[in-house]
């Protein structure tokens, strides 16, 4: 991945992210915008989608539920993530 | 002796629901006929079914046909292959094809889409016994070797599991509905979700909430009464997600790890229930329980026994031939009541999943290019905390080293972070100490190593 610009909503998610799981070995700007956040990429796994599910509620007051249609794509990568998030806060 | 794959007393009583279905008695004996009807004669099923209804149909047709469920802890290939070693005579039921699994894979959408030929005259299916000898199902947990141990369990500990368990909770007064966020091939996820419901006519709702938000709809949309089952983990995450509004649970029932008192107070003030949490271990199945806010002692369940010999703890359960080794340090008060004072230091416990330290250090180091590596696990109390490696390595990057484990191991027991350091502070005994490990851990942290 080379190129990708970090939005500054998308800096704000991805240390959302590292502040939720204690990723201590990784800055916000090194979380790749495409890259995929689970396995082969950031190796996150399904105890983490309820830790960053967690932090959304918390910070932007809307819950992440199983039965969205959304859900495969919204984990896929910190772009769709923020994306989602951008479409339901509240 | 036979004892009866369900305790339902009539067609019509419940076994499993959701906002679509109801599932009866009949239906679910006629769905059993019909899958075990397609099931090969091998004598071992691995039960892989996310669905828990797909679950417990697989799991009855595989007694009925009088073979063993075989329950690994994780879809991971090595883990599936290692208990293939051991159990070659084996098949295995799924909903979707497990790519890279030579074996012969079952898929329960495909059976349930073709024609049922139990269906039409289902209120006349006879309820099937089942020899109580037989091995239902084998769990398995990762022993400290690299190689996963199986704990078989007769027809018979499960069914009387499931008596203990109703006694102590009052299952048996009234039906009492389930909303369970534990996987059935989990030791506690079996028995409080599939035997419960087949032995305690409990209706079992059949998908698996994750998120609190699905929890929360499930409870609001469930009949009365219902249960909440679940894990510290899931707790913590319905107590500090925002403001969700909970009514109307009876009780909750929590395990796979000690609940913090902190988190019970929250849990009954915003999810305005009674906490229980029971007690047990893949080896011997749930053997105490406590209501968490007023008891620190275990109670056992009625027929258990526990007691110490030469330093180390045993159970005993009338179902079980021999006594179980405890990987706790407990403190017997008195026949039915004990305390828990701490944990063998080798087996941890990492959201809900348990594993051994020497078996991850063992996995990390059959990794090529690995030299030396050690692990350790910081007890801060968190619900997920992981662990942390330090690796002596010239080739690999932490990233390709964290990539091979996961084909290894449970994505859990995969280290965060993973320090690459140039050795290990071994001592004068040849031995690594928590201490020394501790220390490392600070160096690494201020980058000093």
């Amino acid at each position: 991945m080379s190129g990708s610009q970090h939005s500054e909503r998308e800096l704000e998610v991805a240390g959302l992210i590292i502040e939720a799981l204690n990723l201590e070995d990784i800055s916000a700007a090194e979380i790749e915008p495409e890259a995929p956040l689970f396995r082969d990429g950031l190796g996150l796994d399904s105890i983490d989608a309820l830790e960053i599910a967690m932090a959304i509620s918390q910070k932007y007051g809307f819950q992440l539920r199983s039965d969205d249609p959304d859900n495969a794509t919204i984990f896929s990568t910190l772009r769709q993530l923020s994306e989602h998030i951008e479409k339901n806060r509240q | 002796m036979k004892l009866n794959l369900t305790q339902h007393a009539n067609s019509h009583s419940l076994v499993a629901w959701n906002e679509q279905l109801q599932i009866t008695h009949a239906q679910f004996l006629a769905d059993v006929m019909h899958v075990a009807a397609h099931l090969p004669d091998n004598r071992y099923a691995i039960n892989l079914c996310e669905d828990r209804y797909y679950f417990m149909v697989a799991f009855a047709a595989v007694i009925v046909k009088s073979q063993t469920n075989l329950l690994p802890q994780n879809r991971v290939l090595e883990t599936l292959d290692a208990v293939l070693e051991d159990y070659a005579d084996s098949y295995c039921i799924t909903e979707e094809r497990l790519a890279g699994l030579e074996l012969q894979q079952l898929n329960m959408n495909a059976l349930f889409k073709k024609e049922n030929k139990f269906s039409r005259a289902k209120n006349t299916i006879e309820t099937p016994a089942i020899d109580d000898e037989l091995i239902a199902a084998i769990a398995f947990t990762s022993g400290s070797t690299g190689k996963p141990k199986g704990n078989r369990k007769t027809w018979k500990a499960l069914v009387m599991g499931a008596e203990m368990a109703a006694e102590r909770f009052s299952l048996d007064k009234k039906p009492t509905y389930i909303v369970s966020t534990v996987p059935p091939q989990h030791m506690y996820g079996l028995e409080t979700s599939i035997l419960y419901s087949l032995q305690n006519t409990c209706p079992v709702y059949v998908g698996r909430p994750f998120y609190p938000e699905d929890i929360r709809r499930v409870i609001e949309s469930a009949p009365r009464p219902v249960i909440l089952i679940t894990t510290p983990v899931h707790l913590r995450a319905c107590v500090s997600s925002g403001n969700l509004q909970w009514n109307g649970i009876a009780f909750i029932i929590s395990a796979t790890a000690p609940l913090r008192i902190e988190i019970a107070r929250q849990v009954e003030d915003t999810m305005k229930a009674t906490v229980n949490e029971i007690f047990g271990c893949t080896e011997a199945g749930s053997m105490a329980s406590r209501e968490t806010l007023k008891e620190e002692s275990w109670q056992l369940y009625k027929g258990m026994r526990i007691y110490q010999a030469e330093g180390k703890t045993y159970i005993d359960a009338p179902y079980m031939e021999n006594s179980v080794v405890l990987n706790d340090i407990v403190e017997i008060e008195d026949e039915h009541h004990f305390k828990l004072l701490g944990r063998d230091e080798d087996m941890v416990n990492i959201a809900g999943k348990r594993g051994s330290l020497s078996d991850v250090k063992l996995k990390l180091e059959s990794i090529e290019g690995v030299k030396d590596a050690a692990v350790y696990f910081p007890d801060d109390n968190n619900e997920v905390s992981r662990l942390t490696a330090f690796v002596v390595t010239d080739k690999l990057t932490t990233q390709q080293i964290s990539t091979a484990l996961a084909r290894k191991v449970d994505s859990v027991f995969i280290p965060r972070p993973i320090y690459k350091v140039p050795d290990l502070p071994y001592n004068e005994t040849g031995k690594l100490t928590r201490q020394a490990l501790i220390d490392l851990l600070c160096k690494c942290k201020a980058k000093i190593v």
